[in-house]
């Protein structure tokens, strides 16, 4: 009984969302009443109230479960998919004209604005949303499709603006060619990826080396990076470890490089 | 008592009389007519103050010529001097003091104090017997006791207003580490001074007034040798005692010699390079004020010091007549080896004239260039960075007493030599 009560109800939950989110869609957070969503779903108002406490609570709920998730949809169609490429591909699309319940997000922001009963759920959606996203970037940073000196934060903030604002500038109000947008977010998405190789020399492996023939032992190396340079027993500089420099010891390998009087310093860049 | 041949005082006394072989040219003395066809470096119009002379000759020839001391030449260009420090197959270093007297040519490749009078093959390995010796990590160890007897020679100015900081204080420094380093008698300090001016101040003396007075320097060291043979202990006297190349021990010579170059050399140099940055923080009130003010900076300073008044000027000897660099050098002829003059050399130094006192890129030649780099380059930069530390903490206020009682010395080692500094009583006593 326990059981069958159960399924019945999580099914009458659903019949109710996938009203809802009809009904939104259709007619407007205003122009509906909690009464036509619980007639298209077929059950009673009593029965409506038992699952859903108000008519923000039902916009909330279809939205989670029949809003317009492109990104998440693709994204588990395809896991392993790289995510700057995901971005690419829903992103095309995103101006594109969409099914009604596409533009279910745009009746609920809009209603969010007057009513606080709606605009506070509407803030857990929105953060959930973010959060997702963000979650998303982070793999891409880890992954070195996107510079991790950029937030994901920021990031997925660009990407909820860009979602959200293409569910109100509609194909009717204004068009973009598809391969023309294309090609601007190809090259949104590329300055998004890890500085390029001109841009990044200070990040690049540094090393220094010691010519031994040239070495007479003056010790500048080790005076000015001690971190770098150590002397043998007879004072010669020795390049401590495979010489690598450490990016917040280029300073310092080049002061060695430039105080050496017989410059038997080179510094090799990577 | 003594039982190594090496050192009997009749063998010695015999090797020291072979110094009367070689060459010796007249002795000229009297004010230069030209310095690019006339120059001496014993001449007082140098020592005062020898760059405006590097820098006309610099525009001018820039290798300029003397006949004195029967013939020489000086580079002023860095590029010049860094070529010849190089160059050890057309420049002989069997005697670095430019003066009247020309060691025999067989003397090469030993000298007469190695490993600074060497030329290769035997210089590398007369200078890797001492090396370990003066390494950066050994100079360390001398700071703790060179810092506590700069603050001894300093709670000795207490209550005086002017004092000499060239003879009170600057000189005293490295007389006392040298003096440690070879364990001689730390009380011996005034005859180290006596020595260091008969051999690098008196070129121009008669040959026998010059002999006798070496001749002093070399009884003195013979008579440390046979402390040291009697007594043996873990100083650098000892290790040159008992030091082996190719699987014998050193000659005498080379045991005294190499002990002469490390008093001679020590001493004199280092004393000049404290006084003279003493000298310039006295007329320059703000850097001294940065100093005091930024303790950090005083190892980039210091370089700065070195660069500027650089003290050493080396000498070489050509070996063969050769055309070079556009003069026509003679066997025997004389370089006057002069790293100040290289260190302000517009062309290797922005603002090469002025002296920068926070300047990071500082490729100076003040120790040398090449495989005679100065062996004590580590102990000098020691002494000089804590002499002026000490002095900096505490007396940070202070002034050129009298700018006309300031003397500066003759010949290849420039310092001053009389350094009146009003100091004020608070400076000396606060300690």
């Amino acid at each position: 009984m326990g059981r069958i009560a159960g399924v019945a109800a999580a099914e009458t939950r659903e019949r109710l969302l996938r009203a809802a989110a009809d009904v939104f869609a259709d007619r407007g957070y205003d122009g509906t009443r909690v009464a036509d969503i619980a007639a298209a779903a077929g059950v009673s108002n009593g029965a409506l109230y038992a699952h859903f406490a108000s008519k923000a609570d039902l916009l909330a709920g279809a939205l989670r479960t029949h809003g317009r998730r492109l990104l998440a949809d693709v994204f588990a169609a395809d896991p392993d998919r790289s995510v700057t490429d995901l971005l690419l591909v829903i992103g095309r699309w995103l101006p594109r004209r969409r099914d009604a319940r596409g533009y279910l997000i745009v009746e609920a922001l809009v209603a969010a604005r007057r009513d606080e009963d709606l605009a506070r759920p509407m803030r857990d959606y929105v953060g959930e949303r973010a959060d997702w996203l963000a979650g998303l970037m982070r793999v891409a940073q880890s992954d070195g499709e996107i510079d991790p000196a950029l937030s994901p934060g920021a990031l997925a903030h660009l990407c909820l603006l860009l979602a959200m604002g293409s569910g109100l500038v509609t194909p009717d109000l204004h068009a973009v060619d598809d391969g023309e947008w294309a090609a601007v977010l190809s090259r949104v998405v590329a300055a998004l990826a890890p500085a390029p190789a001109t841009a990044q020399t200070g990040t690049k492996p540094m090393k220094v080396q010691i010519s031994s023939d040239r070495c007479q032992g003056h010790g500048r190396c080790y005076d000015l990076a001690s971190d770098l340079f150590g002397d043998d027993e007879e004072g010669f500089g020795q390049v401590l470890g495979d010489g690598t420099v450490p990016p917040d010891r280029e300073r310092e390998a080049r002061l060695a490089a430039a105080n050496c009087p017989e410059q038997a310093i080179s510094l090799v860049e990577e | 008592m003594t039982t190594d041949e090496r050192f009997r005082r009749d063998v010695s006394e015999q090797a020291e009389d072979e110094e009367l072989l070689g060459t010796r040219s007249e002795i000229v003395t009297g004010p230069v007519a030209d310095w690019a066809t006339d120059f001496s470096h014993l001449e007082p119009e140098w020592a005062a103050d020898p760059y405006p002379i590097h820098d006309d000759l610099r525009q001018r020839c820039p290798i300029a010529h003397t006949d004195r001391f029967g013939g020489g030449w000086l580079p002023v260009r860095y590029e010049d001097v860094a070529a010849i420090a190089y160059d050890t197959e057309r420049f002989s270093s069997r005697s670095i003091i430019m003066g009247n007297f020309r060691p025999p040519r067989d003397i090469a490749p030993i000298g007469g104090s190695p490993p600074i009078s060497s030329d290769p093959p035997f210089h590398h390995d007369a200078r890797k017997l001492l090396l370990p010796a003066f390494t950066k990590t050994a100079a360390t160890r001398q700071e703790p006791s060179t810092r506590a007897f700069c603050h001894s020679l300093i709670d000795a100015l207490a209550g005086q207003d002017v004092v000499d900081a060239a003879g009170d204080y600057a000189q005293h420094i490295p007389i006392r580490v040298i003096a440690d380093i070879l364990g001689f008698p730390q009380e011996d300090g005034p005859r180290f001074r006596e020595f260091v001016e008969s051999t690098l101040e008196g070129i121009n003396l008669e040959p026998q007034e010059r002999i006798a007075r070496m001749s002093r320097l070399f009884e003195y060291l013979l008579d440390q040798i046979h402390d040291h043979l009697d007594n043996p202990r873990d100083d650098l006297t000892s290790y040159l005692i008992n030091a082996e190349l190719y699987g014998h021990k050193l000659s005498a010579d080379h045991v005294a010699g190499t002990m002469a170059l490390l008093l001679i050399a020590g001493i004199d140099t280092t004393w000049s390079a404290i006084g003279a940055s003493l000298w310039h923080l006295a007329r320059m009130p703000a850097d001294r004020g940065r100093l005091v003010a930024e303790p950090g900076l005083l190892p980039t300073a210091t370089e700065e010091f070195l660069r500027a008044y650089a003290p050493v000027t080396m000498a070489r000897l050509v070996k063969d007549d050769m055309h070079w660099h556009g003069v026509d050098m003679k066997a025997d002829d004389w370089i006057l080896l002069s790293f100040p003059a290289a260190n302000r050399d517009a062309a290797q130094f922005q603002r090469a004239d002025e002296v920068v006192i926070d300047r990071e890129v500082n490729r100076h030649a003040a120790f040398g260039l090449g495989i005679h780099r100065c062996l004590g380059s580590h102990l000098a930069r020691m002494e000089l960075r804590v002499a002026l530390d000490v002095w900096l903490q505490r007396i940070p206020e202070f002034s050129l007493a009298d700018p006309e009682a300031v003397t500066w010395s003759t010949g290849q080692i420039r310092g001053p030599r009389s350094l009146p500094l009003r100091i004020g009583e608070a400076g000396a006593a606060a300690a």
